[in-house]
Parts: C-alpha cells; structure tokens; sequence
C-alpha cells in the first residue's frame, strides 16, 4: 500500500462509528486514489487532503461530543437514532467522571496525594530540565558530533603546526591563544579585556557571525591590529552603538580598528576558551613563546574530516607523537613513552566534569519521587480497601476485573497528571531556586527554561507515576471472592510479605540511602569548612593587576616593586607582597602557572612541582610560618638563587636531612642553579579539596617578569572597607594610571567562593533527602494508622481479655519497627553499594564513613519510632466498648 | 420477519442518505460506485469521503435501509463489498422522492422556478 494510503488508514482508526467498514473505507480509498492518479499529482494530493481531513474532521466531532459528556452533570436522554459513542471512548469517559467525582467526595486524600506527586514530578522535571540542558543536549553549532577537542589542555606552537599542516584525518584543525588580556583605556575607566587570539578558522567552526561589520578572516595578522568584539561588551561599553565598528580603540596603549560584533546568540565552545570572552583578534602566529617545544600555551579543536572515525584520528595522532619524540626529548615522558595527546568529543569534553555531580542529582530527586509513588501507592491501596464492598458488587453485577482494574487505574492516572499539572508550576519555581543557587562552574547554562523537552519529560513521568501508584493497589483491590458475599473481599495487610509492608520497607530504604548521601556530602562539606588552609586568610585582600605586553621582562619588577611601595604607604596596611599566583587564586579543575621539574644533582631523580616566582614579605602577609631567611628584591639571578621548599617538598627531595643550605637544580632545558634557604608551612594553594603538593618559592626579583599577571595580597590591620578598596586602586595608579584593576577580594571570600560546589550538593542533597524522610515517615505513619484502624476489633478484643494499654502500644510500634528495621538494613546495603559514585565528589571521606552511617541511621530511625508511636497511642487509646459495639 | 424494522423516521431524511438511496435505487453498488454515482446525481457538488460514506452506510444497515450483499469481484477485478436497496430502503427512498417533488411543486406554483406544473 502507498505512503498515504497507510496513513489514512491509520487516521481511520481515530474515526468513530466505522465498526468492520474501515477496511472497505481504505479500499474505496484505493479506488478513489486510483482514478486520481490518472489525472494527475494535484488530484492525487487534493485527494488525500480532503478525505484526511473530513477524517479528522468526523474524529474532532466525536470527540467534542464526549467531552460534553464528561462535562455535563446528567446524561441526556437517548435520542432516536442518535449515534453510540465509540466504544472505548465510552469506557473512559465513564472512568474519568467516576474518578473525578470520587476526588471531590474526598478532598483530603485527593490534596495530600495531589501536592506529593506535584512536589516530586516538580522538583524531578526541574532537574531534568538542567541535565538536559548540560548535560543530554548537543552542542548548537554544525554536526557537533565530528567537534573534537586536543586534550591535556595546552599544547606547545611548534607541535600544534605540525597538526595542522600534516593532520589528513581532519578537515579543520583550529587554534586559539586563551587567557590573554588587553587593557582598553579611553572613553572610560580602564577596563581589562579577556582577550583570545584565533585562527581564521576558529571562529567558522563554532557558527560564529558578525551582526555588525565583519568577523576575522584569513588576511588579518596580529600586526593589522583588528579585533571583533563580544555581543555583551559592545551593550556594556559602547551602549550597542553600530558606530563603534570601524573605529579606533585604545589596547596596551596602542590602536586597534574593531572590524566587527559578535552576533549575541553566538555560544562560545567553554571546554576551549574560558567563559566571558570581550574580544577576538587574530593569533599572534609569529610570537617567539610559540616556537618552543617546552612552552604548552595553545588550546586546539578540530573537526573530522567526512568519514573518518575518531579512532583512525586518533591513530594519526598517536603516530605523529612517536615521531616527534624521536627529535624532542621534551616530548617523551619519564617512562620513555612518547607524550600523546588524546582527541575527545567536544560534548564530552564541555560536560565531563558537571555529569557526575548533576547525574546524581537526578537519581537523588527520582528516589524522592519513587517515595513519593510508594506513598501514594499505599494510599490508594488503604482507600482500595475502603471501596471493597462498592467494588464487589460492581464484580457480582458482571464487571469484569478488567473493567474494575481500569476504573481504579484511571483514578490513579487522574491524580498523578492533576499533579503532573501543577508540578510543571513547582518546576517553574524550583528553575528559579536553582539559578539562585548554583555554582558557577557548571558548563552551558544560559537561560535555563522548562522547554517542550522538560513539558513532555513531566507528561511522561506523571504517567508512569500514575501507573505505579495505582496498577499494584489496583489489582490487590479488585482481589475478589464473591462467592463468599459481599463482605468479605480480601484487602491489603501489613505484615512483611505484603504489599503494604513491601511499600513501606522500600520507602525507608530509599530514604535511607538519601539521607546517607546527604550526610556524606554534609560531613565533607563540614571538614572542607573546617580544613586549615596553612596561612591566616582574615585581614587579607587580594588584588589582580595584569603588567600586559608593553611592559617588557626587566620592565615588570621594578613596577612591582613601586606599587607594593605604594600600597604599603596606605594607612592601615600591616604588610603587602605579591606573587604570580596566590592560594585561592585557581581552585576547581584549574591550575596556573609554571610546572617544571627539580632535582637536586644532576644525575638524581626529579621531582615535579609548582614554582612559585614570590616577592619579599609574602609569607609574612599571608601567614605562612617560615623557618631560614625571606627572599629579598637583591636576589635578582646570579646563581646559586636562593629558593625556598614547602614542608612536602622538602622532604620529597631531601627526606629527614635538614634542606636548608643544599642545592637544587630548576628545570631541564637550561637548568638554574638553586639554593634552598627556608622551609615553609604546606598550604593548599590551588583549593581546600586538592592535594597541598610540592611547591617552591623563588624570587620575584629574578623569575618575577617572566609572565604579566601579578597577584598582590594586603594584609590589613583593620577591617577593610570601600574606602580601602579605593586607595588600593589608587596606589596602584600613582605608578600607572592606564592599569586596569581587575578583582579585588578578601581572601576569605576567595575561599568561601571555592566552595561552591560541595556547598550547592549538600543543599540539594539536604533538601531532597529531608523530603524523603518525611514521605517515609508519614508513609510509616499512614499505613500504621490504617492497620491499626483494621484491627480495632481485635484490640478491642485484646483490651476486654485483659490486655493492658503497654501491650497494644508496643504491638503496633514493633509493627512498624520491624518494618523500618528491614528497610534500614536494605538501604545500609544500598548506601554501601552506590556509594563509589560518590567518590569523587567528596574528598578526603570514605563513601562508607562510618560515623556518617551510624548517625542518619540512628536519624531515620528515631524518626521512624515516632511514626510508629503516633498511630500506637491512637490504639492504645481504644475503648473496647465502643469498638465491638461498632463491629 | 414482521415488525423488527425500525419505523420509517418521519424527519426527512439527511441529504447525504438520499443521494445513497438514490444511487442504490439504481442497483447494487461497491463503495467506489456509490461515491461516482453521488457526483453524478448531485452535478458534481457533493465528493463524498470513504469515512464519511460508510459511517453512513453502517447506521443504515443497522436501521434496516440498506443491505450488505457481501464482497463481490468487482470489474476492476478487485473485491470489494457491494451494498443493495433493501424494501424498507426503497420505501424510504421513494417518501423522501415525493416529499421533495411537493415542494418542488409548490416552488413552481411560486414562480420559484419554471417547469411543467399545476399552473393556477
């Protein structure tokens, strides 16, 4: 059959009333179709539109007309002649308006389940939405699939050449000079741009386009001096004026013509250049740091030629690494293996770091919402038991437990999608909470919406929702014998092996394995606040300054050393130093700046470690407890250069042998001659969930000039105000005016920020698992108070032989404990088995801390006893009177 | 046998029914045939749709007026289901002809239209 006939076909089965005819109706269909195509394509397609249409047309009426009678309060009466519904429409329309009206006849229960599965289907749509926006959803550029990006970060010119003239695997290798700044003065206070040199063609690869102007082509060099601008500083600076295009600005003291403005939908690849790009300018191709083989300084993508497979790439890759190695010894590793470079997914690589922890959230806000469905499920399962007369005469009046299974699933389908409704609006509101909150490393956020993606996702979860909720409870309610009268229809007990008690078990299992997550992440959260940093943070402010291109080597230490003279002129100010990096600087995956290797003979081993290019009073200002002499402004590069060791440092090199006085070598390629005068306190420069590592410190007066970011540390000695900040500017512009003065932060500021992530897990976590733990309570709590409520006669019985009111009480709470302590137990096993998902995420804590274990168990576990002891005392309390009265 | 026919309906009958009397008042017809004939008679107006004609043609069956003669090789070569008058069909059918002829009548008289009539 054709495509259209097909699909008319299909379009028949939505068409009431057509019963055996549908057949005959897409033969006539054929015939019609047939004499159409004798005249023609336009008959043909005129034809498949009309008859689709009057189908739909037919299917749009009857539906109308069931809706009506949904709606309407009475049926009307039947009409001679008048049309029978379709037949399964009719089901579900009976259905619906039964479940509707038994909602409103019990509007507690309806409420209660409506906010929980609002409140679960909400806040899981709102995480989804996230993931799928970080996380599941591809790159907005061209068959983002063939974007590769050239891992272990940067990558030295003369290598990266190589790749791009002889790389056949790929059809563009493109090239960007990262983490550069220009100081744009004029027309404003002096501003530090985030500057990123590319190739022509860079920017293509990424769907880049000018609104304004032109972008870079492959005839701009650095020396044309042209840049493009980014979309959000044009707005800032020059308030979107199109003028600006063509015109000359101000950068490191010399013209530039920008030639154009990126388009502000223009996403910037993340995992290649940082976030918060101003300007794009041509690569400096002819600088002389990208002729060494030593210097790893270029970030570089590319995309796969047609056809090509990444593994082939890869191999291409891997053999032009041996080669290399054979001419570079620089490029071959310590185990005489040829340094390689792994090509990774640009996806993956843009996404890597923020899957685990938002992967986590998501199973964590889906146990929250299984809880929620066992809740609801026992819920309906107690009110399947409260029906069981209405449904047994349903059954003996001919209902079969198809019918009776539908009824009872369509009133669970209706609460979980009215929930499913007004969880979209918690949704809404839990996106807002999460902007608010948020770390600011996670990758690709810009506007986070709850598009179509999340609408459907939260249709499809309330569906299930629904199915899980009420399929179980459905067909343990319609469980009927009605042989043996209409009073005896079996229902739910609460006992271990049933379907209550597996409920509850499951829900203080998942709570469990929550709450322990959370504890984890608290716990870690706990010791990262309390970790000593190995310097004294209050009191200090730090202050960037970028000493850029027009400040050359020799020029930058005497700048130095006059703007820390200014600084410490200012009243207040107990002491000031400054060096490339300060601790906190760089925290999360990032480190700067210079890693070379040190050994301490020539034929020794050596050792690798973090150098540290320091002025005179650094460790003084920070805090550091120092043994042996400071470095001083005269040490300035004869040889031996006095340098100093960190504690783990020292003892790398030197073991227990006193370090001072012994000499140390500095790198390979032309090694310094180095001699170790003082020992330092480690401390965790580059965050408080990394490893301290080796360090050495040597002077600024003869590394210092090396690279143009200077970070100044002042220690005040009183507190530091806007008044403060502003004289520190000032100092700085006594000695230049056109210096832009990037961040200035408290040090203890710096710290809390590095903070973000743990401290954003273990809210969430928190959050979700104390949710959790009230479900499982008032789940225990629920489904106790209706066993209880089913055994009254039985109490009553107990209390009238005798039985005292203790009795009754610990009955019921050793119900409900022995419950908790099976579900405890399951969810220990649990948390011990997931944890190694966690690993990484919590540094320095075992995922199986013990202590973390025993105090949310003992947690839960009290909370439960109070669950259970509430319903207890309601048993307690029966007259026994009353109650066989009752029966 | 007797009375298990539905009573003639004393509404007229839909447009859409009588053109698929008509057309079977003309003999057996399939589907296809039904819904050239009903072009023909209604000069090339109505286009019927297979749902909508045999929506139809099902509630007639079900009300006694039209016949379902089972499937029938037709000319093409196909099969196909052939559907005939039934007598209470016919009946209806030849009510629904007069009624409609009275009133073409009485258009005439009101020089609605011209046409051989009763002229006063």
């Amino acid at each position: 059959m054709t495509l259209d006939a097909t699909l008319y076909a299909v379009l028949l089965r939505a068409v009431p009333d057509l019963g055996p005819y549908r057949a005959d109706a897409v033969e006539t269909y054929l015939d019609l179709r047939a004499e159409a195509a004798g005249r023609g394509w336009r008959a043909l397609v005129g034809l498949f539109l009309r008859s689709a249409g009057l189908a739909l047309g037919a299917l749009l009426v009857a539906v109308w007309r069931a809706i009506r009678r949904v709606v309407t309060p009475s049926p009307r009466p039947p009409r001679r002649g008048h049309r029978e519904p379709f037949e399964m429409f009719s089901h579900l329309v009976h259905d619906l308006r039964l479940a509707l009206r038994s909602l409103r006849q019990r509007p507690g229960f309806s409420f209660a389940i409506v906010a929980m599965l609002a409140l679960g289907i909400g806040s899981t749509t709102a995480v989804f939405s996230v993931v799928d926006q970080v996380l599941i959803q591809a790159l907005p550029y061209e068959e983002p699939d063939r974007l590769v990006y050239f891992d272990e970060g940067s990558h030295p010119g003369p290598l990266v050449r190589m790749w791009r003239e002889q790389l056949d695997s790929f059809e563009t290798v493109a090239v960007a000079w990262d983490d550069q700044t220009r100081d744009l003065t004029g027309d404003g206070p002096p501003m530090q741009l985030t500057t990123v040199g590319v190739t022509a063609d860079f920017l293509p690869l990424f769907e880049a386009s000018a609104i304004h102007g032109r972008l870079l082509g492959p005839n701009d060099r650095t020396a044309d001096r042209v840049a493009v601008l980014d979309a959000g500083l044009w707005q800032r600076r020059w308030g979107s004026d199109p003028s600006v295009v063509g015109s000359t600005v101000t950068l490191d003291g010399e013209p530039w013509t920008i030639v154009g403005v990126m388009s502000p939908t223009f996403v910037s690849p993340e995992a290649v250049v940082d976030r918060g790009v101003d300007l794009w300018v041509p690569i400096d191709a002819d600088h002389e740091w990208l002729e060494e083989w030593g210097m790893q300084i270029l970030s570089v993508v590319g995309r796969l030629a047609p056809g090509v497979e990444r593994s082939t790439a890869q191999a291409e890759l891997d053999t032009l690494a041996a080669q290399v190695a054979t001419e570079q010894p620089i490029r071959v590793l310590e185990n005489g293996e040829p340094r390689r470079t792994t090509i990774v997914d640009l996806h993956a690589a843009t996404t890597e770091e923020a899957s685990r922890p938002l992967l986590l959230l998501l199973g964590a806000v889906g146990l929250m919402l299984l809880i929620g469905c066992a809740n609801v499920a026992n819920l309906m399962l107690a009110r399947g038991q409260e029906r069981r007369q209405e449904l047994a005469l349903r059954s003996a009046l001919g209902a079969g437990r198809g019918r009776l299974v539908g009824q009872l699933l369509t009133d669970a389908l209706a609460l979980s999608i009215t929930g499913g409704l007004l969880g979209i609006g918690v949704a809404f509101a839990g996106i807002r909470i999460f902007e608010s909150v948020r770390p600011s490393e996670l990758p690709r956020l810009t506007d986070l919406t709850i598009d179509p993606r999340a609408l459907g996702f939260a249709l499809a979860v309330s569906l299930i929702t629904g199915l899980l909720s009420g399929l179980a409870p459905a067909f343990r309610a319609t469980r009927i014998r009605a042989t043996r009268g209409l009073r005896t229809a079996t229902g739910p007990g609460y006992g271990p092996r049933s379907l209550g008690g597996f409920l509850v078990v499951a829900e203080v299992a998942m709570a469990l394995i929550l709450l322990i997550g959370a504890g984890l992440f608290g716990h870690n959260l706990l010791k990262l606040l309390t970790t000593d940093p190995g310097f004294s943070p209050d009191g200090v402010v730090r202050v960037q300054v970028s000493l850029g291109e027009d400040f050359d080597r020799s020029g930058r230490v005497p700048f130095a050393r006059r703007v820390l003279e200014e600084i410490e002129a200012i009243p207040g100010v107990e002491s000031t130093a400054a060096g490339w990096t300060v601790p906190f600087d760089f925290t999360g995956g990032s480190r700067c700046c210079w890693r070379t290797g040190f050994r301490t003979a020539p034929d020794a081993g050596q050792i690798a470690s973090f150098v540290h290019p320091v002025t005179p009073d650094y460790f003084a200002t920070l805090g550091i407890p120092r043994r042996g002499r400071d470095l001083s402004w005269n040490d300035t590069g004869t040889e031996p250069i006095p340098a100093i060791l960190n504690v783990a440092m020292a003892e790398a090199l030197f073991g227990d042998q006193d370090p001072v006085g012994q000499p140390v070598r500095l790198g390979q390629n032309e090694p310094h001659q180095l001699v170790v005068v003082g020992v330092v306190e480690d401390t965790h420069h580059y965050g408080l969930d990394r490893d301290i590592g080796e360090a050495v410190y040597v002077p600024y007066a003869a590394f210092g000039g090396g690279i143009g970011p200077l970070s100044i540390v002042v220690r005040f000695a009183s507190a530091f105000t806007p008044t403060s900040a502003d004289a520190l500017r000032q100092a700085v512009w006594a000695v230049d005016p056109h210096l832009p003065v990037a961040e200035i932060a408290t040090l203890p500021r710096m710290i809390s920020r590095s903070l973000g992530e743990p401290r954003f897990l273990s809210m969430l976590f928190g959050v979700f698992a104390l949710l959790a733990a009230l479900l499982a309570a008032s789940g225990i709590a629920s489904s106790l108070l209706y066993a209880v409520g089913r055994r009254r006669r039985e109490m009553g019985i107990r209390m009238a032989v005798g039985a005292r009111q203790s009795d009754l009480l610990a009955l019921v709470v050793r119900q409900g404990m022995m419950l908790t302590g099976l579900g405890l137990l399951i969810g220990l096993v649990g948390s011990a088995l997931l944890g190694r998902f966690l690993e990484s995420l919590i540094y320095g804590l075992s995922p199986t801390d013990p202590t973390t274990f025993a105090v949310v168990t003992a947690a839960l576990a009290t909370v439960a006893f109070g669950a259970s002891y509430w319903p207890a005392r309601i048993a307690a309390r029966t007259d026994p009177a009353i109650t066989l009265r009752a029966e | 046998m007797p009375d298990d026919r539905p009573a003639p309906p004393t509404a007229p009958l839909k447009p859409r029914d009588f053109l698929i009397l008509l057309a079977l008042a003309g003999g057996e017809r399939h589907g296809y045939g039904l819904i050239q004939d009903i072009r023909e008679l209604s000069d090339d107006r109505v286009h019927m749709d297979p749902a909508n004609l045999y929506r139809a043609l099902r509630r007639m069956v079900r009300d006694g007026l039209v016949l379902d003669s089972g499937r029938r090789a037709g000319d093409g070569g196909a099969e196909r289901r052939v559907y005939r008058l039934s007598d209470a069909g016919r009946q209806t059918a030849a009510d629904e002809a007069q009624r409609l002829e009275r009133l073409t009548v009485a258009a005439r008289a009101r020089r609605l239209i011209t046409g051989p009539g009763v002229t006063t």
